[in-house]
């Protein structure tokens, strides 16, 4: 007899509907296609982290600093 | 038969591997987010410097992504499509191809081929780089 890498997985239907229904599925990722793997989903979510840096943040605190920056200078103007 | 078609699909994935240039890629996404981290800690660089990097660095990661993503695709596309072929050819059938190289004993003595062949071209390779 041969074990196979499998998982018992309960599906979400089963366990919102209270039926047991539960399915055995393959699990096994090689090697190969799990460095594969983790490589494409570091690139991703290191491109978002980047993207989110460099498109939104940095934009935001400049704005932000500019603001400070004029209001800080309307209050020397209206004090002098 | 099974067995042949298992042989040639593993022999497929490991040429496709090969030939897709996925191992550069992604070493290519491990150094770059080593450089983006070293970038973005950097105190000698102003916010509007780390900008740019940050954007210039988000689009390669990004395109890393799409091609570490197809050429993976690929990768496995290829024996898969062989087996399928051989399976409408009615030679195999392509879930007992399957069934025989998710068997555990088949991972682990792949595993272990693997290991002793990496083990043996690494020592070659030492033993040609202390001859020059």
């Amino acid at each position: 007899m041969s074990i196979e890498p499998t998982v018992v997985v309960t599906s979400a239907a089963s366990v919102s509907s209270g039926a047991p229904v539960v399915e055995v599925v393959k699990a096994y990722i090689g090697p190969g296609a799990g460095l594969g793997a983790v490589g494409a989903m570091l690139a991703l979510v290191g491109a978002g982290i980047l993207m989110v840096i460099g498109f939104v943040w940095y934009p935001v605190k400049r704005l932000t600093q500019s603001r400070k920056r004029r209001a800080a200078r309307e209050n020397t103007v209206a004090k002098s | 038969m099974t067995i042949a078609a298992a042989v040639l699909s593993a022999a497929l994935f490991l040429a496709a591997w090969r030939l897709s240039g996925i191992t550069p890629r992604l070493m290519s996404v491990f150094s770059l987010s080593r450089e983006a981290a070293r970038a973005m800690t950097n105190a000698s660089l102003d916010d509007d410097q780390k900008e740019r990097l940050a954007r210039r660095y988000a689009l390669k990661m990004f395109r890393c992504f799409v091609g570490v993503t197809l050429r993976a695709a690929a990768v496995l596309a290829l024996p898969a499509g062989a087996l399928l072929i051989l399976d409408a050819l009615n030679l195999v059938e392509f879930r007992e191809v399957i069934e025989i190289l998710a068997m555990w004993e088949v991972i682990l003595g792949a595993t272990a081929a693997a290991l002793v062949v990496w083990f043996v071209r690494r020592a070659a390779r030492r033993a040609r780089a202390d001859d020059d």
